[in-house]
């Protein structure tokens, strides 16, 4: 007679645990319905459960790999547990990245009376991904920006400092090739200018290119402040 | 502008070429190495008024030839010389490039590619006092 109480108190500190619970979990039955689900599934999912109660998870949340869970009820009593990343429909319609991990939910010793999801939400990991992601991509730009201004300024130099002694004897050369000369030097300020931009990217910019192809817009993307020689940024 | 010897410390011999053209014509006595451990024999054997020097070298970098040879300055083991870094700018980060200048301790540093003119002019600046300031940065 002392067993019923003690069954309920048992059955109750489980109800809080599953909502208590700071994962999103939801149950499902066999026919992949949703059972239950914790305050924290609500919350990620932005349904009440209410809503979504007894209605299959792929019809709400748009689960996008149900063979994990198809699979657990193809192989009752091997109960294996799955965990993947997959993404959520929200309420709003929008999709969350998530890791799911799928478990049966045992009935007896072979029985299987439904499957367990814990769903966690990924969006953070995914952002600093993503800010990783760009970091490696923005310090790989930048050497392979510092390799190049290096390789093009060292030709440059020759070059400007040819084209400028020829200029310094301007008077024993015709117009036109004056002209000629004075055109290679802007040039070549303005390849200089280019090398100098490029290590000080720190926010890439793309455009098209010919043939669909996308190029590095130079003139369009941020760039950190020139320093001075003496550390000081400069004016731009 | 005789007896003013230049070492230029540089690896591209089209560079060379065309730095000891100009400095020539003004009528510097000029010098080359194109090594760091070449230029640091050529700056410790035979007086130099001041020295051009490349980074990126084989053998010894520039910044590590220019530290060496200030310091070998302040010990009283070579004469005084003013050293102008001419840099392609190799160091991607300008945090890491202005701590490499300040410990290379040399006198200024001017990225390539220069102004010939204006090289002149700092070349001058540097030996103001010594009488070749005048005629250089004409």
């Amino acid at each position: 007679m002392k067993d019923k109480p003690r069954r309920r108190e048992s059955r109750d500190h489980l109800a809080k645990v599953f909502e208590s619970f700071p994962e999103a979990l939801l149950s499902l039955d066999t026919g992949l319905r949703i059972v239950m689900m914790n305050a924290a599934a609500e919350e990620l999912t932005g349904f009440r459960r209410q809503e979504i109660a007894r209605r299959r998870v792929n019809a709400v949340i748009g689960v996008a790999q149900l063979r994990y869970m198809t699979g657990i009820l193809r192989e009752r009593g091997s109960f294996t547990t799955a965990s993947f990343i997959t993404k959520i429909r929200s309420k709003e319609g929008g999709e969350i990245p998530v890791r799911l991990v799928v478990s049966p939910l045992r009935r007896g010793r072979r029985g299987l009376s439904g499957i367990l999801c814990v769903v966690s939400d990924l969006r953070d990991v995914k952002r600093i991904q993503g800010k990783l992601l760009e970091a490696e991509r923005l310090a790989a730009l930048s050497e392979i920006a510092a390799g190049l201004s290096h390789a093009i300024n060292n030709p440059l130099c020759a070059i400007l400092g040819n084209t400028q002694l020829l200029l310094m004897e301007s008077d024993r050369l015709d117009a036109g090739a004056v002209k000629k000369l004075r055109s290679i030097e802007r040039e070549i300020s303005r390849i200089q200018r280019v090398a100098e931009r490029l290590p000080r990217i720190t926010r890439p910019a793309s455009s098209e290119y010919v043939g669909g192809r996308r190029m590095l817009d130079i003139e369009a993307s941020g760039h950190a402040r020139r320093r001075s020689p003496r550390g000081r940024p400069a004016k731009q | 502008m005789k007896g003013y010897r230049i070492l230029i410390v540089e690896d591209d011999v089209d560079i060379v070429e065309t730095v000891k053209y100009s400095l020539e014509v003004k009528g510097f006595t000029v010098d080359v190495a194109h090594d760091g451990l070449h230029a640091l024999r050529k700056a410790r054997m035979e007086p130099v008024d001041l020295m051009l020097l490349d980074i990126m070298l084989p053998g010894k970098n520039g910044y590590e030839v220019s530290r060496i040879l200030k310091e070998e300055m302040d010990q009283g083991k070579v004469e005084p010389f003013p050293i102008l870094v001419l840099t392609a700018r190799k160091v991607a980060s300008p945090e890491r490039e202005d701590f490499l200048k300040t410990w290379s301790k040399a006198d200024e540093f001017m990225y390539k590619p220069f102004d010939m003119k204006r090289l002149l002019a700092r070349i001058a600046v540097h030996m103001e006092g010594s009488g070749a300031a005048a005629e250089a940065g004409r």
